[in-house]
């Protein structure tokens, strides 16, 4: 707790970033000694009952069911053209689709923001949605080509010679065929919305949070035990869909 | 009829212009004196077994010869019928509701002859 004061008095000078910086992790050290001897049901309650850290929850998860929805299909859409199309500059358009895994995402961010503040986007949800359909696509695409380029593209020929016309084809056979491929760009895209905190950080509004960005804002402003309670729900959650996706993989094989 | 030749020689490529997935170059196919170079894939008609099988994965024996028939819209029981009836001429009959194996090639022959189809 001293730590935190300290750190606190000298956080607002501008020379102290290496210190603040310590200060921070000692703090989620003493937070990690905290969680380990008082977290239990009350806490989590009290993130709950919390209206600063309560209010973001429904915008998050609303955030992150479109951005898996739209995810999946433009995911999909993007890959019957990259794995079935013939065209010039394919490779290079495969690339193109990945390079947000590789561009850091705060220079993203500062793009995104200096945009959005010209077509007023700032703050909003379609905002937030754009920016992190952006970094969760390329999880989408990677895992629908994936499992594309490994289906045997003369069962879908044999689904059309049995009558069925191409479309009917597709979402008939081909679809049902590369479900697991489906089913982990859902997850993936959906924890990446759920968990990301640099492009939340600078699409948020105080209207408009996500339960990363609370933490982050009230790990700079004050210690409470809250927080370990909020972190841990979501750790909870992604170590729960990481599970469901391990359990139904399974099942999907066998 | 058989066509025999090397492979690369495009025994594949004439069935697969006769499927329609290809197009040829020059020439016409003929079937009952009808042209179908202008008909789409799926409006030929045609039974085919590829070569490996092609089954439908995640359907089973019976839903996989079934396919073709759902697909025309024809009414359950006759389906149910002549599902049985393909099953029992490939000599299937107690496999109706298992996983299709790939190496198995006779749901897919009996996938192929359940519409009648005219060749």
């Amino acid at each position: 707790m001293d730590i935190a004061r300290d750190h606190r008095a000298d956080g607002g000078l501008p020379d102290s970033a290496d210190r603040l910086h310590r200060g921070a992790v000692l703090r989620l050290v003493a937070m990690a000694d905290l969680s380990a001897a008082r977290l239990d049901a009350e806490m989590v309650r009290d993130v709950l009952r919390r209206p600063a850290l309560a209010g973001g929850r429904g915008d998050q998860l609303y955030i992150a069911a479109i951005v898996t929805v739209l995810s999946v299909l433009i995911g999909l859409v993007a890959s019957f053209g990259l794995v079935r199309g013939r065209f010039i500059g394919k490779e290079g358009l495969r690339a193109l689709f990945l390079t947000p895994m590789i561009l850091p995402v705060v220079v993203l961010a500062v793009a995104l923001y200096a945009f959005f503040l010209r077509v007023g986007l700032n703050g909003t949800v379609t905002g937030f949605v754009i920016a992190h359909l952006v970094v969760a696509l390329p999880f989408s695409i990677l895992s629908i080509t994936n499992a594309l380029e490994g289906f045997d593209k003369s069962i879908e020929d044999a689904a059309v010679l049995c009558g069925a016309s191409p479309l009917e084809a597709k979402i008939r056979i081909t679809l049902p065929s590369i479900s697991h491929g489906l089913f982990s760009a859902a997850v993936f895209s959906f924890l990446t919305s759920w968990d990301e905190v640099v492009l939340a950080i600078f699409m948020a509004s105080p209207t408009l949070q996500t339960l990363p960005v609370k933490i982050w804002a009230t790990l700079r402003q004050d210690l409470t035990p809250v927080i370990a309670a909020a972190s841990t729900l979501l750790i909870v959650v992604t170590i729960a869909l990481m599970l469901l996706v391990a359990l139904l993989r399974k099942g999907l094989k066998s | 009829m058989t066509f025999l030749g090397p492979s690369g020689s495009g025994k594949s490529t004439t069935l697969y212009i006769l499927a329609g997935f290809e197009n040829p170059t020059s020439g016409d196919i003929l079937l009952d004196g009808q042209s179908l170079i202008a008909t789409p894939s799926h409006k030929r008609n045609i039974g085919m077994v590829f070569q490996r099988y092609t089954l439908f994965p995640h359907l089973s024996v019976g839903e996989n010869i079934a396919f073709p028939l759902k697909v025309r819209r024809l009414p359950k029981a006759e389906i149910d019928a002549k599902v049985a009836k393909m099953l029992k001429l490939v000599r299937l009959d107690g496999f109706r509701g298992s996983q299709a194996g790939a190496d198995v090639g006779w749901p897919a022959a009996a996938r192929g002859l359940s519409t009648g189809a005219c060749l």
